[in-house]
């Protein structure tokens, strides 16, 4: 089930799984990238979200300070029911060392992680 | 790089600038463990102005590699073989020529602290016979002619010598007052520079220079430049020949014998001939190299004649540095892989 779109995202709601999928495509400026990732929390505040799928394989880089907002976001995205999430690695080298980067500045918790793909993900997401 | 070399100079979107962004914090994560990393940190810094500020602050995690300019300016007469050598070998080979003379006289253009100088009046020690040397030191920077000429005071000599400063570029020096003096000193005159002559910034006044030292009628004339074309106008071809240039001789700097401190600080200090060559335009840039070839150009335009006449060539300079006499292009080339870094020319008056 489509959720949201715009040029920058698709949010899909798969819900048998429990699973939601942000679908990243492009450049998003700030205001757009953080407008994705609100759409994403009210989502998860509003319906039954035991997962998130980023998939990021197609996003191209994002500036600190919105993956700082991106971030802050997270513990709420738990907070109301989630309980792993999942990111599909960026395909562009230079987005992959810019969520590099930031995955090390962060420090992830056991329960997000990063895959190459979708199946391997969603296989590592369902033993939450 | 290429990314940034697409968007030079004026097509940084906001993406780009996130994506260079990004490949700089990368480079910044282990800088002084990689040349890679550390010279793309450089080409970064180089062309700032136009990518425009963005959240990482560069010069903070670049200060750290600093090292006093005492230190360096060691590190590369004593350990960077390029230096080194040419040093070595050109004074060899002007010492092999002045053998027998009583008198000789030296224009050194671009004469520095007066390093090269002090080595060669050194060793013109050996040579019998010789009862006054006289140089004619040629530095646009007063400090260090100042320091070249309590350098040449320093030291004994069994010959006498008469050092005359003359704190000018080498283009705006009235050649006729240098003649002047090269005849009142007597004896052979042998030119020297090092790394001098691509500073002149515009190719009429190096073939004036060039005609001016021939009109002098010098016995030799010897110079040394780097073997790379940072003469290039167009700045996509310029950036390609500078990344590979310092490439190289980044990897030399990898196996020197010294600390990583030193190491870093040698790429450093290259990090601000990068900036020049391709963070400026091309009005304001100082480090005007070109290849070996053309300056050969110029001195056979100029009346004079290549020679192989090096004396001193070691068989094995170590770190993988190959040097061959390349009798096409008429130099002596400090090749490295696939670059030749820098080469030594001798020039004789036809």
């Amino acid at each position: 089930m489509n959720v949201f779109s715009s040029p920058v995202i698709a949010l899909e709601y798969d819900d048998i799984k429990k699973v939601l999928y942000q679908n990243w495509n492009g450049f998003a400026s700030s205001i757009q990238f953080r407008e994705g990732i609100d759409q994403s929390l009210a989502f998860v505040k509003n319906n039954e979200v035991k997962y998130i799928v980023s998939n990021t394989s197609a996003q191209r880089p994002v500036g600190p300070e919105d993956s700082k907002y991106a971030a802050s976001v997270m513990p709420h995205l738990f907070a109301n029911g989630v309980k792993a999430m999942a990111f599909i690695m960026p395909k562009n080298v230079i987005t992959k060392l810019a969520l590099s980067s930031f995955a090390k500045d962060q420090g992830m918790p056991p329960n997000v992680k990063y895959f190459d793909d979708l199946a391997e993900a969603e296989k590592w997401l369902f033993t939450f | 790089m290429n990314l940034v070399m697409q968007n030079y100079p004026d097509k940084f979107t906001e993406e780009s600038k996130l994506e260079i962004e990004a490949l700089l914090e990368h480079c910044l994560d282990g800088l002084g463990e990689s040349s890679e990393k550390f010279l793309a940190t450089l080409f970064i810094r180089a062309i700032r102005k136009h990518i425009g500020p963005t959240t990482i602050d560069e010069h903070i995690y670049l200060k750290r590699y600093e090292v006093p300019q005492i230190e360096l300016f060691n590190v590369l007469i004593q350990q960077f073989p390029f230096v080194r050598y040419s040093h070595s070998i050109v004074n060899q080979t002007i010492a092999d020529i002045v053998q027998g003379e009583s008198t000789v006289t030296i224009l050194d253009i671009g004469i520095g602290q007066g390093i090269q100088i002090v080595n060669l009046l050194e060793r013109l020690k050996r040579v019998s016979g010789l009862r006054k040397v006289v140089v004619i030191g040629v530095e646009p920077f007063e400090d260090a002619l100042n320091y070249a000429g309590e350098l040449i005071n320093s030291i004994n000599y069994p010959y006498n010598v008469e050092f005359i400063p003359v704190c000018s570029f080498i283009e705006a020096i009235d050649f006729a007052e240098i003649g002047n003096m090269v005849e009142a000193a007597g004896g052979p005159l042998i030119v020297n520079e090092s790394l001098a002559l691509h500073h002149i910034q515009h190719l009429n006044d190096r073939h004036k220079v060039i005609q001016s030292v021939r009109a002098l009628n010098p016995k030799a004339f010897f110079l040394t430049e780097p073997n790379v074309d940072h003469f290039e106008p167009d700045f996509f071809r310029r950036f390609q020949n500078c990344y590979n240039h310092f490439y190289h001789i980044f990897q030399v700097i990898d196996q020197l014998p010294v600390g990583v401190k030193e190491k870093n600080g040698l790429k450093l200090f290259f990090g601000r001939e990068i900036e020049d060559v391709i963070g400026g335009s091309d009005h304001e840039r100082f480090e005007k190299h070109e290849p070996s070839f053309r300056w050969v150009e110029k001195l056979t335009v100029g009346g004079f004649k290549m020679v192989n006449g090096f004396k001193g060539v070691p068989d094995d300079m170590g770190y993988g540095i190959k040097v061959d006499y390349d009798a096409f292009n008429g130099c002596l080339g400090f090749r490295f892989k696939t670059e030749t870094i820098i080469s030594l020319i001798h020039a004789e008056c036809i």
